[in-house]
């Protein structure tokens, strides 16, 4: 897990912006879903979460609002924007490219 | 429980200047620990295990606090050290110049000014910083642009104006950089 987590690190935003492409979410519910898609093998930490967040923000590629929780604490939801989209696409091209070449150079899997 | 939680973040972040990114961050923080508390008792986890298991997941937030906290540290040392620094350089040189009337050597205060800023930069600020080098471009800039104006007019006094407004072009960018971390 350590060396695959430090694989899956460089690619929190893309992983980040899939789940967003279906609809706005807030940082629990989108960890829980990285969760539970990868099988429990895959649980970010909070403070790699929000400062995936923030790049985002920066980067233009997420806006935020807030929830209107009124008991505990407000959640912070996300929405993709349309460069966001447009630099999700060409991650993942950029991912699935990169993969076919590395497959092609280790021999695929079990090799 | 919650409390626990709450003031464990607020601990976390004690030490962070308290601007709108830091703010934001602190709530976040605490609903998404809230809501994996609730979910984690809600399938039968013990509090003080679901307490645990929501602390260890926090992670380092070091690195999300840190870009604040780095302007925070410096504008308390050398945002004091570098602006109190060119009143008292044109104290002197005014006072050499009025007083004195040696309007001549005086100017000399300057460049040796521009240098001590560069000094004091190189000193105080932290690795990585842009400040740096751009102060100490901004100094050494008004000191030839200085120069240069005074060996052709021979208006020495005059000239020293570019310093003052290079110490207000500072504390602009200063301000600047500073709303622009309280955002």
């Amino acid at each position: 897990m350590s060396i695959a987590s430090d694989l899956i690190r460089g690619n929190t935003d893309m992983i980040i912006l899939a789940h967003l492409s279906g609809q706005d979410s807030y940082g629990y519910e989108i960890n829980k879903v990285i969760r539970q898609a990868s099988g429990g093998r895959l649980d970010l930490k909070e403070a790699t979460l929000y400062g995936s967040f923030r790049r985002l923000e920066e980067a233009g590629h997420v806006t935020f609002y807030w929830g209107d929780e009124t008991t505990g604490a407000r959640r912070r939801y996300y929405r993709i924007t349309t460069n966001g989209r447009i630099a999700f696409e060409q991650s993942r091209r950029d991912w699935n490219e990169a993969r076919d070449i590395i497959d092609h150079l280790i021999g695929g899997e079990n090799q | 429980m919650t409390e626990r939680i709450r003031l464990h973040i607020e601990n976390l972040l004690r030490d962070a200047p308290r601007t709108r990114r830091i703010v934001d961050l602190q709530e976040e923080l605490l609903s998404g620990c809230l809501d994996k508390f609730a979910d984690l008792t809600a399938q039968g986890v013990s509090e003080e295990e679901a307490y645990n298991a929501v602390i260890a997941g926090i992670g380092d937030v070091d690195e999300l606090i840190g870009k604040t906290r780095h302007s925070a540290s410096d504008r308390n040392l050398l945002g004091p050290a570098s602006s109190s620094l060119w009143p008292m350089i044109t104290l002197i040189y005014l006072f050499c110049g009025f007083w004195l009337d040696c309007w001549h050597p005086a100017w000399l205060l300057f460049p040796i000014g521009a240098f001590l800023q560069v000094l004091l930069v190189a000193a105080l600020a932290k690795p990585g910083e842009r400040r740096g080098p751009l102060t100490g471009a901004l100094y050494v800039g008004a000191a030839v642009i200085y120069l240069t104006f005074s060996v052709f007019t021979d208006q020495w006094a005059i000239g020293a104006l570019i310093f003052m407004m290079a110490v207000v072009a500072q504390q602009i960018t200063r301000l600047v950089r500073v709303w622009r971390d309280d955002r």
